[in-house]
């Protein structure tokens, strides 16, 4: 297919995921929502980006791991409200632990036991991503959670060039669809604290995306396992940032921010390599 | 006496006929798999399947009692573009490690014409099967001049939905009809 139309389809995704998801957070914030209703609009943004991207609902069973992506999200959604409805910091632990692993067996299932090693590494992976953004200082600062929401976003759209490399064109456009949706949704919470990362969030969106990048590393086998496994510590990024703001004695969210996304960006340039730097 | 005499008659005859009917390999050397798919309006991209086998029987006479059984490679899928094959092999498309074949089960051969038919089957990829019916010629039985071997030639073209069989990316940009063309040889087993 000709670049400029694939530019301009990624483009319509794009918009498309921005102005649904924009409005769904705007109607949110509008109507003080509680808390658990805002943390479910990332989860439901990269399941809206799958159908744009896709243009499916898989049946079920699914066949296929593609197909089974959407279910895991739904899945690993539940599991975080059942967290969030619990709110026991163990009982959250294994159960992020146990959708990570599980996910990765249940998309890598056909290739089992031959890919037995790769769904442990990519397990491992998947577990510093997640529990990197749960990271959490107390007391944590204002917009703490929309940063932390905010690195799911990043993470996707570093992730989008290597699902292409990785030979799978729709994840990227997944990936920087589910960026666009993530930034939307976030815009209307930058102002007050009253948005929450919560189990739901975190499960759902870090989870799914997870899931995503899973099906490209584990059946398709085109990508690098080494920057994926660099971009995972992406999801540090708030805490690093947090930190870095303690160091400088700065406790305003927009510096909280702009050293979220450069660590973010430092870590997609230590995976990418920083020849990038040359231009 | 004469019940007997029939039903010998009668023996000797479907033995006779199943004698003409004959199982053939596909031959991969002269037979050719493709596919061609709309590029935004603009002109058709041209699909190449290398690597397929798979055998029928056929006999010229009854038609209707054939059948065929065809496993193409989906790693061996050909569109002249690396990174265009890598994708549609890909977990997205048509997903080569999870469903490493295409498989075609023929269930219905129909004659339509002197040298022409309709052969209905079930097509299977990436998991799911759906009915695809080959508009079929047959074009010549005889022994191959050069290594005499029994051998037998057929064209057929086939339409299906990319959709119907879940891929859906990038609709309508790229078609959702796929148009088939098919040219089989086939080497008799004995």
């Amino acid at each position: 297919m000709a670049s400029s139309s694939v530019q301009a389809v990624i483009l319509t995704g794009a918009i498309q995921a921005f102005l649904i998801m924009g409005l769904a957070s705007i109607a949110l914030r509008v109507l003080k929502a509680p808390f658990l209703l805002p943390g479910l609009l990332l989860p439901a943004s990269l399941l809206l980006s799958y159908w744009l991207v896709y243009a499916k609902i898989p049946t079920f069973p699914p066949v296929g791991a593609v197909n089974k992506v959407p279910y895991v999200i739904a899945a690993s959604t539940c599991v975080g409200l059942v967290c969030d409805s619990m709110k026991r910091q163990m009982l959250a632990t294994a159960l992020s632990t146990a959708v990570v692993v599980l996910s990765a067996a249940y998309l890598a299932w056909s290739r089992l036991p031959e890919a037995l090693p790769e769904v442990a590494l990519a397990s491992i992976v998947g577990t510093v991503f997640i529990f990197s953004l749960r990271l959490r200082p107390e007391p944590a600062p204002a917009q703490y959670d929309v940063a932390r929401a905010g690195a799911i976003g990043l993470a996707s759209l570093a992730a989008a060039p290597l699902a292409f490399l990785g030979a799978s064109s729709s994840t990227l456009q997944l990936n920087l669809t589910f960026a666009a949706a993530t930034a939307a949704v976030l815009l209307p919470w930058l102002f007050g604290n009253r948005y929450r990362f919560t189990m739901a969030t975190l499960l759902g969106a870090a989870g799914g995306l997870f899931a995503v990048m899973c099906v490209v590393v584990l059946i398709t086998q085109k990508s690098d396992p080494v920057a994926i496994s660099t971009l995972s510590v992406m999801g540090a990024a708030p805490y690093v940032s947090h930190r870095i703001c303690q160091a400088l004695g700065r406790q305003d969210a927009i510096a909280l921010h702009v050293f979220s996304v450069g660590a973010a960006c430092l870590c997609a340039l230590v995976a990418y390599g920083f020849a990038y730097l040359v231009w | 006496m004469k019940t007997i005499v029939t039903a010998l008659t009668t023996a000797c005859l479907l033995v006779a006929g199943s004698a003409s009917a004959r199982t053939y390999d596909i031959d991969p050397v002269h037979s050719s798999i493709a596919f061609f798919i709309d590029h935004i309006g603009y002109n058709k991209i041209l699909g190449v399947v290398n690597e397929y086998a798979g055998e029928f029987d056929f006999d010229a006479s009854s038609p209707e009692a054939s059948s065929l059984n065809v496993k193409l490679k989906v790693a061996s899928i050909n569109t002249n573009s690396k990174q265009r094959d890598g994708d549609i092999q890909g977990a997205d498309w048509f997903n080569s490690v999870e469903f490493p074949e295409i498989t075609f089960v023929g269930k219905a051969f129909k004659r339509t014409g002197e040298t022409t038919g309709l052969i209905t089957g079930d097509l299977t990829i990436a998991g799911i099967t759906r009915e695809v019916s080959l508009d079929t010629i047959f074009n010549r039985e005889g022994d191959n001049p050069f290594d005499k071997t029994h051998v037998i030639g057929f064209s057929a073209k086939a339409t299906l939905l990319r959709s119907d069989f879940g891929m859906k990316t990038y609709l309508p940009l790229v078609g959702d009809k796929v148009d088939l063309v098919l040219e089989i040889g086939g080497t008799a087993k004995n």
